[in-house]
């Protein structure tokens, strides 16, 4: 799904294409491998030796006025086009991949102490300054001029002597540490010549890693510091044992530059890590004022205005809500979310019973198992079909979509007296349906990356043939966007039932579930679009892509639209009081 | 029977050298067939004055799975050899604290993987022979309140090491 909007822009509304929930590796690894083609030209960084640095080239813009606080100068300054993102309620913000911030926090800083010429030093050993001094190349210069055999020593280095740490292979060894006897092992070794073996090392460093510092000799009260492209170079020779190839590691890579980079991402309240499983990538809310800005998260705390809801996007195009950090949960407020994540946490086990892969037919009571998103079942036996959700004829419920709402047909008495059991049915009433979409998200998304695969393949086939003509990358350009509006559409609808769970009922609140209604649907309908397409029978299947590329448009449009319907009638209906949540 | 240690040869050649190397005052006086569990019997030779040289003291030391990267859990405990002697004290030390957690740098920030266990051994008896005070932490009440089982879980601000 990434492949085909490489030149999207991540700006708009809903601009999203991929989901959180991530059960699959395979489709994030298009976008780790283009990483590692981008930074393997990178290699130069590493080297030291080249100027002529894409990264640093990219993002290197502007930065000699800021030489005072490096760290918090914004990044604005430093990104390939300069502006910030706008989210779809309005926020400003910045996608960083951690690639970009060590380019531009860590690297950048070092080509420019590279030009101050302090005498003597390595580029091994101004990265080791660097960090000891945080990153402030202004703080190493002064410090270096000030006295630079102390400071020489403060970080561990060496003045005036060649360092000489080795990575050699030896015979008879026997490690200090591991008490392994080894006929012939490698073992790495500072200038101080202590070996220990390359096991141990990694070890070491691996727990090291994460407490920021500088990491030194393992001999106790031996201060010699291990030099970043040393610790690349450890790693790459453990990761790659069992094959002839090494992979060298990058800086960009460097497993101690990304420790650090992490603790500094973490440290500040402006950065936000992206809530996707598998994805690394972080956002920085753009604002001048931070104390501004903790007053305004400090009021959307009870509030119900869900157009200030501050929701991002990341590197990888995943949206989600600075203020609470998970993914994008419009309609519902975030004090809302959070009430409901509380509850469904603490209600896990009623609601255990809830299985959203497995029923039995209604009909015939076949067993049935449900691999895609769509909702709209048939039993392979009897054809008979059914709601996944409500279990009743599909025919029914076609025009008149009400197996969302909660109706409670008993008589008042009666529900005084059940109360108890009213409260618990009605909650798993919608918990039902918030777990189902849930699921239906990855469902989709398995399809969706079954279309990716198929088209691609078939686009590779034609050109290998040139047959280009045939079929062209626009002829398809829809897709994406196709899949990114059902992906984003099930997301909405996923939180109205949490929205509808809180909602008191009202003539309004009916206009909710109507306009649920209607997205519901057309989310149900794009899916089984994309499902029948892919039905394992169909043998022309980028055929009937082609021959349905109308009906895909149309229904996401239309999804977009009443999605949109949704949250902004939802908004303005909080606003004036026609909705309102009841909780107990 | 459990899994190995994956450093059991590790911990065997410790445990040979602690066997062999016997350190004045200290005496192993159990352990498990793992090597992972250890209780050490220590007394206070040098140091009359502050610590009478008759008087035991319990130390226990437990190997984590990530033992050497990682420091082991020790703390002092009350224990008694048998059953007509009573249990021990904890050592006043203005850096051991009641429930007989040790605030000591060799036990976070300075342990290496090349330290042992007999450094830490020896580091726990110069510590107590250099004392000059019989008072706990500053903290101990308060830290003793919330303090977790396991010492490693506490984040020790380390006191001045000159006391
Ligand atoms: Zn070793
Ligand atoms: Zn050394
Ligand atoms: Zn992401
Ligand atoms: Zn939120
Ligand atoms: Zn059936
Ligand atoms: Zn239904």
């Amino acid at each position: 799904m990434l492949n085909f909007d490489e030149d999207d822009n991540i700006s708009f509304e809903y601009d999203e294409e991929e989901e959180e929930e991530e059960d699959d590796e395979e489709d994030d690894d298009t976008n780790i491998e283009a990483d590692v083609e981008d930074s393997d030209d990178d290699a130069s960084s590493f080297a030291f030796e080249s100027d002529d640095n894409d990264h640093a080239e990219n993002y290197k813009s502007n930065t000699t006025s800021n030489n005072n606080n490096q760290l918090d100068t914004p990044i604005s300054k430093h990104l390939r086009d300069d502006s910030s993102v706008v989210g779809c309620n309005g926020t400003l913000y910045l996608p960083w991949s951690i690639e970009q911030f060590i380019q531009i926090k860590f690297l950048d800083a070092l080509d420019k102490l590279k030009t101050f010429n302090l005498y003597g030093c390595s580029d091994d050993d101004l990265l080791i300054m660097l960090q000891y001094k945080k990153w402030q190349q202004e703080e190493v210069v002064n410090e270096f001029f000030d006295n630079h055999d102390k400071f020489y020593k403060k970080c561990g280095l060496l003045l005036g002597k060649d360092t000489n740490n080795q990575f050699e292979i030896v015979k008879n060894f026997s490690c200090f540490i591991c008490c392994e006897d080894y006929k012939s092992t490698e073992v790495y070794s500072l200038t101080c010549n202590h070996q220990y073996c390359l096991k141990c090392y990694h070890h070491y460093i691996n727990n090291e890693i994460n407490n920021g510092r500088l990491i030194t000799c393992i001999e106790p009260d031996c201060k010699f510091v291990i030099p970043h492209k040393d610790i690349s170079h450890m790693y790459s020779l453990i990761e790659s044992k069992h094959s002839v190839i090494i992979v060298e590691k990058t800086l960009l890579q460097n497993p101690l530059l990304i420790a650090n980079a992490r603790e500094l991402i973490n440290s500040k309240i402006t950065y936000k890590w992206c809530p996707a499983t598998d994805c690394s990538s972080f956002t920085e809310l753009s604002i001048s004022d931070v104390s501004c800005e903790a007053q305004k998260q400090s009021d959307l705390k009870n509030s119900n205005d869900i157009s200030k809801v501050p929701i991002v996007g990341c590197f990888e195009n995943h949206e989600f809500c600075f203020n609470c950090g998970y993914e994008n949960h419009l309609p519902c407020p975030c004090w809302i979310v959070k009430k409901w994540i509380k509850k469904c946490e603490d209600d896990s086990e009623t609601a255990n019973w809830i299985d959203a892969n497995t029923h039995t037919c209604p009909k015939c009571h076949t067993s049935i198992e449900k691999n895609g998103g769509c909702n709209h079942m048939t039993c392979r036996k009897c054809k008979y079909e059914f709601c996944w959700i409500c279990f009743n004829k599909w025919s029914e419920h076609n025009n008149n979509y009400s197996c969302n709402r909660f109706r409670d047909d008993q008589k008042e008495e009666e529900i005084r007296r059940n109360k108890s059991r009213q409260t618990l049915e009605r909650y798993l009433h919608f918990y039902k349906r918030y777990s189902i979409h849930e699921t239906s998200m990855k469902g989709d998304k398995k399809t969706l990356r079954k279309i990716d695969e198929v088209t691609k393949i078939y686009m590779e086939d034609r050109r290998s043939k040139n047959e280009i003509n045939n079929l062209s990358w626009i002829d398809i350009e829809f897709l994406p966007e196709a899949m990114r509006s059902l992906q984003n559409g099930r997301k909405t609808l996923k939180w109205t039932y949490c929205f509808a769970f809180y909602l008191a009922s009202s003539n309004f609140s009916q206009i909710f579930e109507t306009n649920q209604d209607y997205l519901n649907k057309s989310v149900e309908d794009l899916s089984e679009v994309f499902e029948k397409i892919m039905d394992k029978k169909n043998d022309d299947k980028v055929g009937t892509i082609l021959k349905n590329k109308i009906k895909i448009i149309n229904l996401s449009e239309l999804i977009l639209r009443r999605q949109k319907t949704l949250i902004k009638s939802a908004e303005e209906n909080l606003l004036n009081g026609l909705l309102k949540f009841e909780i107990d | 029977m459990a899994k190995p240690h994956p450093f059991h040869k590790r911990l065997i050649k410790e445990y040979t050298s602690i066997q062999k190397n016997k350190l004045p005052g200290i005496k192993l006086i159990y352990n498990d067939d793992q090597l992972i569990n250890y209780i050490f019997q220590i007394i206070i030779l040098n140091n009359e004055e502050i610590y009478k040289p008759d008087v035991k003291y319990y130390l226990s030391i437990i190997i984590t799975n990530e033992y050497p990267v990682d420091s082991p859990q020790v703390k002092f405990i009350s224990y008694s050899e048998d059953e007509n002697t009573e249990l021990s004290d904890i050592p006043l030390h203005p850096h051991i604290y009641s429930n007989g957690h040790i605030c000591l740098n060799l036990l976070g920030e300075d342990w290496t993987p090349a330290c042992s266990i007999e450094s830490i051994l020896l580091s726990i008896q110069s510590m107590l022979n250099n004392n000059q005070l019989l008072t706990r932490p500053p903290d101990n009440d308060s830290y003793i309140k919330h303090a977790p089982l396991n010492p490693k879980q506490s984040k020790f601000i380390y006191h001045d090491d000159n006391v």
